[in-house]
């Protein structure tokens, strides 16, 4: 039975009038769970989304601070925010959107030995993160956890959009990328263009509301890559690698 | 026969593998994903992969960025 209130009927009107949308769907927001780990780009898209939308507990994950060369293309930020730690500069102002979430913050950076507990129990991670290690580190923890994964990434003109479940028999992401795979593309070496890091963000957040609310299933295992010079998005499918020390052979079903 | 590589209609020899069409391209592997008809093809089997008339192999770049 929802349990809306009269407050939320109004601010969540808008998205109760679309069609796909209805009271319980809202309140399966409420009842989620969403892992942000990465507060740069993609974070900053993904973030104000999920919590303006209603996710009940939102938990958002970064172990840096706020520096200047952020501002152009990271808006929860704002000068007075230099220095600053992230996570709780962010959970301030997604705090500040709606008060009825529960938000916590973590300034730390998600490694080997904090991983498991930073991300137990989540509905969804969002991997918002900027680099090979820790994506390759959040896709084995995911598998371990059995938790959906929707990770971005973006750099240059390019991004990059992945939806992962741990119990379909797609590939995962270390089927997709070898951790030596070289990483030539962050964005201190390809610079980045703040939209172009904001549309992947926003479709991260996309899929995860469509997942959350049970709207319509992700496409699992697919890689949709946009160019930010076309405008355009390619999607590919990623297979299960034989062998993958990851998902391993209950995936294993490369042809 | 003829594949596409990002759109572009390529001629190459029957059989190529695709580690053989990346030096055959001169392509830097550095960095370098592909996918072949839209499947994804994981960097240890490129030189195993044997290219078949009218692939559409799609070249990207790994992006980790965020």
């Amino acid at each position: 039975m929802p349990v809306l209130t009269r407050d939320d009927y109004n601010r969540y009107s808008r998205q109760l009038l679309v069609a796909e949308m209805d009271e319980h769907k809202q309140q399966a927001l409420r009842l989620a769970d969403a892992v942000i780990v990465g507060l740069g780009g993609l974070g900053c898209a993904v973030a104000p989304y999920l919590a303006g939308a209603g996710v009940g507990r939102l938990r958002l994950i970064d172990g840096d601070e706020v520096e200047l060369s952020n501002l152009p293309r990271q808006p929860l930020y704002g000068e007075r925010d230099l220095g600053e730690a992230k996570a709780r500069v962010a959970s301030l102002r997604l705090r500040d959107m709606n008060r009825t979430l529960s938000v916590q913050c973590y300034a730390t950076r998600v490694v080997e030995s904090n991983a498991e507990s930073l991300l137990q129990g989540a509905s969804v991670v969002l991997d918002c993160t900027d680099n090979m290690a820790s994506r390759q580190l959040i896709n084995r923890v995911c598998y371990q956890l059995g938790v959906p994964l929707i990770s971005g990434a973006a750099s240059g003109m390019q991004g990059q959009l992945l939806m992962l479940h741990p119990d379909q028999t797609h590939g995962c992401y270390r089927c997709l990328y070898a951790p030596e795979q070289s990483e030539p593309n962050t964005c201190l070496a390809q610079g980045i263009l703040g939209p172009v890091v904001g549309i992947v963000g926003t479709a991260q957040a996309l899929q995860a509301l469509l997942f959350m609310t049970s709207m319509a299933p992700p496409n699992w295992g697919e890689l949709r890559l946009f160019d930010g010079l076309s405008g355009q998005w390619q999607a590919l499918k990623v297979p299960s690698l034989k062998g993958c020390p990851v998902c391993g052979e209950r995936n294993a079903d490369y042809s | 026969m003829q594949i596409t590589v990002n759109d572009k209609v390529t001629e190459v020899a029957e059989g190529l593998s695709l580690k053989q069409l990346l030096e055959l391209l001169s392509v830097d592997e550095n960095g370098l994903a592909l996918a072949v008809n839209q499947r994804v093809i994981n960097r240890t089997l490129w030189p195993q992969h044997a290219l078949h008339a009218d692939d559409q192999v799609t070249l990207f770049t790994v992006v980790a960025g965020g």
